[in-house]
C-alpha cells in the first residue's frame, strides 16, 4: 500500500497540479536522455570507459579490504577439508608419480634437445615480460559481462589490452584501466575471443565466450579440425597478444553445432593473477602527420582576391 | 518545501535548505549502495547475485512512491550501468519505465497481503530482465537469456529480505 494514500477525489490545488506536471515533464526527459545515452554508447561502446575505470578504482579497494577475512575464512575451510581421506590421496599421488617419472625424463630430455636444435638454428623468439602480480578484488555477478576487478592500474603499468594469466592457465585480458584497479574481461565475456590450438592435432580453433560457463570452440578456421572429449586446448599466439602454449580449455562436449569446452582456471578461490605484456605487440605503423584538408583552387583565388 | 523561490534566497540559506533535504536523497543513496554491493567478487558459473536494486527501486515504488520520483531512475540506472558494466542508458533507460509499469499495475492488480506484493513482483521482475537482455543484445553483443533468468530466480527469492531491509531503512531515515 502506498503512502501517503492516493486521493481518488477531492480537489487539487493549484500547486500540486504544478508539481504533478513538473515531474511528469522531468520523467518524459529523463527517458529521453537514457534513450539518447543508449544510441550513443551503441555508436562507440568504448565512449564510457574512463567512467567505467573510475567507478572500478573506486569500488576495488572497498572489496580488498573487506575480503581479507573471507579469503582467510575460506583458506581454513579448505585446509580441513584437506584431511579427510589425506591417505588414500597420498597413495594415489605417489602410484602416480611412480608412473610418470618416466614421462618427465623423457620430456627434460625433449626440452633439453629443442633448446639445442633452436640454438642450432638461431630461432629468435620474443620473451614474455611480466609486469606485476595483482590480486583479484572484485567481479561482476551481474548476467550482461564476466570481468573482474584487479587491484594494479595505470600506477603500476598496467594498459588495455595486455594479457592476464593465473599458474593454472590464462584468464582473460584486461580492458578498463583506472590508475589503481583495472576491470578484466574474462574468457567467459561474450566479446572475448581466444585464437587457440588443439594441442592433440595441432590445429587451430577459436574459443568464443557466451557468458555461460562454457565456451563455443569455432573450428570453421581454413584447417577444419575436428576435436574430441577430453582435448585441450592451449593459446596459438596468434593475433600476437597471448603467448603461445597456455592451458585455455579443455573440450568436455562435441554434441550440438559448436563443441564446448571448459576453461581451465576460474577465477573464483584464484587470490594473484599475474599481467603480462602482450606477446607480440602490435608493429606501430608508420605515423601519420593529418594534413590539413586542400581547399578547392577557386576558394583560394576568391581568398586572394579579397586579401 | 521551498517557501522562498531559490533565486531569491542567499548564500546561506540555500546551504540550509540543503542541509535540512539531505534526507530527500536516501532512496537513491540507498539504490547505489545496492549496485555496488552487486560487485561483490562472487565466481559462481552463473550469475546469482540478486538484482538488490532493482528489488529496492521496485518496494519504493510500491510503498513510497512519494520519495522516489521517476525520473530518479536516471541517475540510478546510469551508477548501475557504470559499475554493472551494461551497456549506459540500459538500466538508465528501464528504471523510469519500470516506475511507471509498477505504478499501473499496482492501481489495476488488488492483493491481499505482503505475499501478494511478492507473487505480484514476479512477473514485474521477469518483464524488467527481459526488456533489459533485449535492449543489450540491442545495443551491445547478444548473449543467452540463461544468466539473466538465474539472477531474476535470485531477485525474486530474496524479496522478503530486501522488504525487511526496505522497512527498516524508513523506520530509521524516513524522510
Amino acid at each position: 500500500m502506498a503512502w501517503p494514500p492516493r486521493r481518488s477525489s477531492g480537489r487539487s490545488s493549484r500547486r500540486q497540479r504544478n508539481i504533478a506536471l513538473l515531474g511528469r515533464a522531468a520523467t518524459i526527459a529523463a527517458v529521453a536522455i537514457a534513450a539518447m545515452l543508449l544510441v550513443l554508447s551503441r555508436a562507440s561502446p568504448d565512449r564510457y570507459s574512463a567512467l567505467r575505470s573510475g567507478a572500478a578504482d573506486l569500488v576495488a579497494p572497498l572489496w580488498a579490504a573487506i575480503l581479507v577475512p573471507l579469503a582467510e575464512v575460506q583458506a581454513a575451510a579448505g585446509s580441513v577439508a584437506d584431511y579427510f581421506k589425506a591417505v588414500e590421496k597420498v597413495r594415489l599421488l605417489e602410484g602416480r608419480d611412480r608412473m610418470y617419472q618416466i614421462e618427465r625424463e623423457r620430456h627434460l630430455q625433449a626440452l633439453h634437445e629443442n633448446r639445442e636444435l633452436k640454438k642450432l638454428l638461431r630461432v629468435t623468439e620474443p620473451s614474455r615480460e611480466r609486469i606485476g602480480v595483482f590480486a583479484i578484488s572484485g567481479s561482476s555477478t551481474g548476467a550482461y559481462v564476466r570481468y573482474a576487478l584487479i587491484s594494479g592500474g595505470s600506477r603500476h603499468g598496467v594498459e588495455p589490452g595486455q594479457p592476464v594469466l593465473a599458474a593454472a592457465g590464462l584468464i582473460g585480458r584486461t580492458v578498463d584501466v583506472g590508475s589503481r584497479a583495472t576491470r578484466v574481461m574474462l574468457l567467459t565475456d561474450v566479446s572475448s575471443r581466444v585464437p587457440v590450438r588443439v594441442v592433440r592435432t595441432g590445429l587451430p580453433a577459436l574459443l568464443i565466450g557466451k557468458n555461460l560457463p562454457l565456451l563455443d570452440v569455432d573450428l570453421s578456421g581454413p584447417s577444419n579440425s575436428e576435436v574430441r572429449v577430453g582435448d585441450r586446448l592451449v593459446t596459438s599466439g596468434d593475433g600476437g597478444l597471448f603467448p603461445p602454449g597456455l592451458a585455455v580449455a579443455t573440450v568436455v562436449r562435441v554434441s550440438g553445432d559448436m563443441p564446448e569446452a571448459r576453461p581451465a582456471t576460474t577465477p573464483d578461490g584464484l587470490d594473484y593473477v599475474i599481467v603480462e605484456r602482450p606477446y607480440m605487440p602490435p608493429m606501430p605503423l608508420p605515423e601519420e602527420t593529418p594534413r590539413e584538408r586542400e581547399s578547392h583552387p577557386e576558394a583560394v583565388i576568391q581568398q586572394q582576391a579579397a586579401e | 518545501m521551498i517557501t522562498t523561490p531559490w533565486h531569491q534566497m542567499t548564500a546561506r540559506e540555500r546551504a540550509r535548505w540543503i542541509f535540512d533535504h539531505w534526507k530527500l536523497s536516501i532512496p537513491m543513496i540507498v539504490v547505489v549502495t545496492a549496485y555496488m554491493v552487486m560487485t561483490l567478487p562472487m565466481f559462481a558459473p552463473l550469475p546469482v547475485m540478486p538484482n538488490l536494486a532493482l528489488l529496492l527501486v521496485l518496494l519504493w515504488t510500491l510503498y513510497r512512491p512519494q520519495q522516489m520520483p521517476e525520473w530518479t531512475g536516471l541517475p540510478m540506472g546510469l551508477a548501475g550501468d557504470i559499475l554493472l558494466g551494461t551497456p549506459v542508458g540500459a538500466n538508465g533507460l528501464l528504471l523510469p519505465l519500470f516506475m511507471m509499469l509498477v505504478r499501473y499495475a499496482d492501481a489495476h492488480v488488488r492483493r491481499a497481503s505482503w505475499i501478494g506484493d511478492w507473487l505480484f513482483s514476479i512477473p514485474i521482475l521477469f518483464v524488467y530482465h527481459l526488456a533489459l537482455w533485449r535492449l543489450c543484445a540491442l545495443v551491445a553483443d547478444p548473449f543467452p537469456f540463461l544468466p539473466l533468468a538465474t539472477q531474476t530466480a535470485a531477485t525474486i527469492a530474496v524479496y522478503p529480505f530486501a522488504a525487511h531491509f526496505f522497512a527498516r531503512i524508513q523506520r530509521r531515515w524516513a524522510p
